[in-house]
């Protein structure tokens, strides 16, 4: 890693039109905290002629709930923000505890959640509360807004749908809905260390049915993915600790994640099976309460 | 657009000024350009604290921060800790219980428990430890670390009572 990074010229739009702009040009590359830009320009992993702050365009740092009960996070809403937020904790509880595990104190002062879903790493710790709680983001772009959901949002490691001069303007997080609720936790070698495997799960439990469940797993493939097969076992029928535990096994069996500085494939698939039935077995409880 | 400029920062409540470059970063700027040594360059990035910094009474890290991104903002090192040669409470706790060793940690400690202890000025060691989590010590085993925060807090709980 080198000590100094290669000269730039750094800009700071007032707007979004001036920011979008600025950022059609090549080698051009958005800052929001500047967390993992930063740290890419010293390992030399990007080359930037110019960087666009996004630090100085007011009003982007909201959070707030709509008439519809929707949740709108900012652009520049910093991840110590939404975890330090009462409501986003009791509704959102995924979004707001994947916000507070990921990193340090410092860390979450400088990160926007935005900003990390926007690097589209695999082992990003808010992405699965993002799938599991149907997010969608708001890309304010040359010509116009357009809304992209979070499962189409993410293409592959660091892609996104994101075109050049497009910028994600805000997440909207719907309502939660009655007899809902969601959970995330991580498995690491530290308390801030990237997770080896990260577990997100959210629940609609009707009168002892499962009559929804969103399962996201992080760090076990090219981007975060769900357990399809898994949800469509737990859907529509009794809780069962019997039932959790199949779906939980395969979970683990229809994953292929890789051996890396991190963990091990076998490793990643036998953590798997447990966080996904204690992930559940641990929602199903919150929404009991 | 901006290239080399003289910047003004605000530094422990005076102004400093100094010829940077977009590209710079602000634990340079502060060792290397205006010879504030305390903040200390570690890993690098942004894993270590060493170089914790406040900007506008936040904890972050300023080996990862441009220079130029915070000028206009309230910079606070562990230079502007003391009053008057009047040593803060934390650093009077880290010498008196012993939450120093080799010491290049301290400087990012004292900024972070300085600036949790703001939010929280009742915390639980377990909170304390959460807290600084982003700051590693390679000396202590972290447990007088905790020790000279919590001592800390109770002095500085103590001394609001008497306000």
């Amino acid at each position: 890693m080198s000590r100094v990074l290669k000269p730039f010229e750094f800009h700071e739009p007032e707007t979004l039109e001036a920011a979008s702009v600025l950022l059609g040009a090549n080698k051009t590359f958005v800052m929001a905290g500047g967390v993992d830009l930063i740290l890419k320009l010293r390992l030399r992993a990007v080359e930037a002629s110019h960087v666009v702050s996004l630090q100085k365009i007011k009003g982007l740092d909201y959070l707030t709930v709509d008439d519809d009960g929707s949740l709108h996070v900012g652009a520049m809403a910093t991840m110590r923000a939404i975890e330090t937020n009462d409501l986003i904790a009791e509704s959102w509880t995924a979004f707001q505890e994947g916000n507070g595990i990921i990193g340090s104190l410092q860390t979450k002062v400088m990160s926007t959640a935005i900003g990390n879903l926007c690097t589209a790493t695999p082992v990003s710790d808010v992405t699965p509360a993002v799938l599991v709680l149907d997010g969608q983001f708001v890309i304010f772009g040359p010509s116009g807004e357009r809304i992209v959901g979070a499962e189409e949002f993410f293409t592959g490691i660091g892609k996104t749908v994101l075109e050049k001069g497009e910028i994600v303007k805000e997440l909207v997080l719907p309502p939660p809905r009655p007899g809902s609720g969601s959970i995330l936790s991580k498995i690491a070698k530290t308390h801030d260390d990237i997770s080896k495997v990260c577990v997100g799960v959210s629940v609609v439990v009707e009168e002892g049915l499962i009559s929804d469940i969103k399962i996201a797993l992080g760090a076990v493939a090219i981007t975060t993915v769900r357990a399809r097969e898994a949800e469509a076992l737990l859907k529509g029928n009794k809780i069962s600790d019997e039932l959790i535990d199949r779906a939980a096994a395969i979970a683990a069996d229809n994953i292929s994640p890789i051996t890396d500085v991190r963990s091990t494939k076998e490793y990643r698939k036998h953590i798997v099976k447990i966080m996904v039935r204690d992930n559940i077995k641990a929602v199903i409880e919150r929404v009991a309460k | 657009m901006m290239s080399k400029e003289i910047a003004t920062f605000s530094i422990n409540g005076a102004p400093y000024e100094a010829i940077v470059e977009p590209q710079m970063l602000l634990v340079d700027v502060l060792r290397d350009n205006l010879g504030m040594t305390g903040t200390k360059r570690v890993c690098g990035a942004g894993d270590c604290g060493a170089c914790t910094v406040l900007i506008d009474g936040k904890p972050i890290e300023a080996c990862i921060t441009l220079a130029v991104a915070v000028k206009g903002k309230s910079i606070e090192t562990v230079e502007g800790m003391a009053d008057n040669g009047n040593l803060h409470p934390l650093q009077q706790a880290f010498m008196d219980y012993g939450g120093t060793q080799c010491g290049y940690c301290t400087p990012g400690i004292l900024m972070t428990a300085q600036a949790y202890l703001e939010e929280n000025e009742n915390p639980t060691r377990r909170e304390v430890a959460e807290a600084l989590s982003g700051n590693l010590c390679r000396c202590t085993g972290y447990v007088k670390i905790i020790d000279s925060v919590m001592a800390a807090a109770e002095e500085m709980r103590s001394k609001g009572a008497v306000k």
